[in-house]
C-alpha cells in the first residue's frame, strides 16, 4: 500500500504550492514550507523501494519541524493551519511503509550488528 | 515501487520465453521445417513454382532463425542465472540487468535533460521551454546561484548523469562482489548527488521566487534513481562486511573483489 509514502509525496507537494496559494510566501513560514516540502518528497520517494523503504521515517524529522515552526517563525494565521495539519497528517501517515516481500541478507542493519554464525 | 513484481515478471518472461530452454526448441516451426519440401533437392514436381517458394521459405527460415537466436542470446545475457548470482541470503541479484537497465534510462533522460538547459546556459539556444511558470525557467537558469561555477550548473548535472549512466552499466550481473569499488562509486553518483538535486529545488522558489520545469522534472529524475540503486550498493557493502569479519583486507577486496 506504501500510504507513508504517498502521503510524504503528496504532502512535499503541497507544501511547495500553498505559500502561493494562501498568499504567505512572504512570511518566513512560506521559506520554511517550501524548504521541508520538497525533502518530504524526495524521503517518500526514495522508501517507495524496498531496500531504502526506511528512509521514510527521515519524515518524522520534517513532520516536528513543521509542527514546532510556528513557535519560532513568522507564520500567518493560514501558514500556520497548514503546516500543523501537514505535520500531524505527516506523522500520522508515515509508519505505513508497506509489506517488504524480498530478503537482502541481513540488510543495512547487518553492515553495524555483529551476530556470530549469521551470514552478512 | 513494482520492483518485486517487475522482476519476476522479467524473469519468468526472459526463463520462459527463451532463457535456458535448448536452442532447438526456438527452430522456426515452419511447415517447412517440420517435413522439408522435396523441392528443397529438386525432386518435386508440380505445384506452380516450387523452387521459388522453397527459396522464399528456406530465406524465412533462416532470418526465423537468426532472430530466435538472437533473441536467445539477448535473453540469457539479460538473465544470466539470477538465481545463482545473488548474494547469499538475498532473493534476487541486485546486479542483474533487469535491475541496472531501469536506472540506466533513466540517467539518460536526466543528461538529455540537463544537456538541453545547458545548451540554453550557454546561449546555444536563445528559449528554453517552459509550460508553467512563465519566465520562472529564465529566472532561474540566468540566475546568480547557476553562475557560481566556472561551468553552468546543467553541464553539472549533465555530467553527473552520465557518471550514472557509466558506472551503472559497466561490469558484469556478478558485479556486487566482483567489483564492490565500482558499485560504491556508482551509489555514491546516484544517491548523495542526487540527493543534493533537492537544494537546488529548494533554492528555486526560496531564492528567486520562481520555478523550472526542466530543472525539477530533472530533480525527479535523480531523486527516482536513488532508491532502485541502493539494494546494490548494500551488496556489496555486506561484502565488505563480511570480509572484515573472516579477517580478510577489506582494502582488498573493495578493490579486487570477492570470490563469494
Amino acid at each position: 500500500m506504501k500510504l507513508g509514502q504517498w502521503a510524504g509525496i503528496a504532502i512535499g507537494l503541497w507544501l511547495m504550492a500553498a505559500p502561493a496559494l494562501f498568499d504567505y510566501a512572504e512570511f518566513a513560514a512560506g521559506d520554511v514550507h517550501r524548504t521541508v516540502g520538497p525533502f518530504a518528497a524526495m524521503f517518500a520517494v526514495i522508501a517507495l523501494w524496498e531496500a531504502t523503504r526506511d528512509v521514510r521515517l527521515s519524515n518524522f524529522a520534517i513532520a516536528g519541524v513543521l509542527v514546532a515552526a510556528p513557535a519560532f517563525a513568522g507564520h500567518s494565521t493560514a501558514a500556520a493551519l497548514v503546516g500543523l495539519t501537514a505535520g500531524l497528517a505527516l506523522a500520522a501517515a508515515t509508519p505505513f511503509g508497506g509489506r517488504v516481500a524480498d530478503q537482502r541478507g541481513r540488510g543495512w542493519r547487518g553492515l553495524v550488528v555483529t551476530e556470530k554464525g549469521a551470514a552478512t | 515501487m513494482c520492483r518485486a513484481r517487475s522482476r519476476h515478471a522479467s524473469r519468468s518472461h526472459v526463463a520462459d520465453v527463451v532463457g535456458f530452454t535448448p536452442l532447438a526448441q526456438h527452430l522456426p516451426a515452419t511447415p517447412e521445417a517440420r517435413n522439408p519440401p522435396v523441392s528443397l533437392v529438386g525432386t518435386r514436381a508440380g505445384g506452380g513454382s516450387p523452387a521459388r517458394l522453397s527459396t522464399a521459405s528456406r530465406r524465412l527460415g533462416i532470418v526465423r532463425f537468426r532472430v530466435t537466436a538472437l533473441v536467445a542470446t539477448l535473453g540469457m545475457t539479460l538473465n544470466d542465472r539470477p538465481e545463482r548470482d545473488a548474494p547469499a541470503g538475498w532473493s534476487y541479484n541486485p546486479s542483474a540487468w533487469p535491475q541496472r537497465l531501469p536506472i540506466v534510462g533513466l540517467a539518460l533522460v536526466g543528461a538529455a535533460i540537463a544537456t538541453y538547459l545547458t545548451l540554453y546556459q550557454l546561449e546555444v539556444v536563445t528559449t528554453v521551454w517552459e509550460p508553467f511558470f512563465g519566465r520562472g525557467s529564465e529566472r532561474v537558469l540566468n540566475s546568480s546561484v547557476s553562475r557560481l561555477l566556472p561551468v553552468p550548473d546543467a553541464a553539472l548535472g549533465a555530467a553527473g548523469y552520465l557518471a550514472d549512466a557509466i558506472t551503472g552499466v559497466i561490469g558484469g550481473t556478478e558485479r556486487w562482489r566482483t567489483m564492490p569499488w565500482l558499485v560504491v562509486l556508482f551509489g555514491l553518483a546516484v544517491g548523495p548527488l542526487g540527493a543534493a538535486s533537492i537544494v537546488l529545488v529548494v533554492l528555486q522558489p526560496v531564492l528567486f521566487d520562481s520555478f523550472c520545469t526542466l530543472c525539477l522534472a530533472s530533480a525527479v529524475t535523480s531523486v527516482v534513481m536513488i532508491g532502485p540503486a541502493m539494494d546494490e550498493v548494500l551488496a556489496s557493502l555486506q561484502v565488505l562486511r563480511r570480509a572484515r569479519d573472516e579477517r580478510q583486507s577489506v582494502w582488498r577486496v573493495f578493490w579486487k573483489g570477492s570470490s563469494t
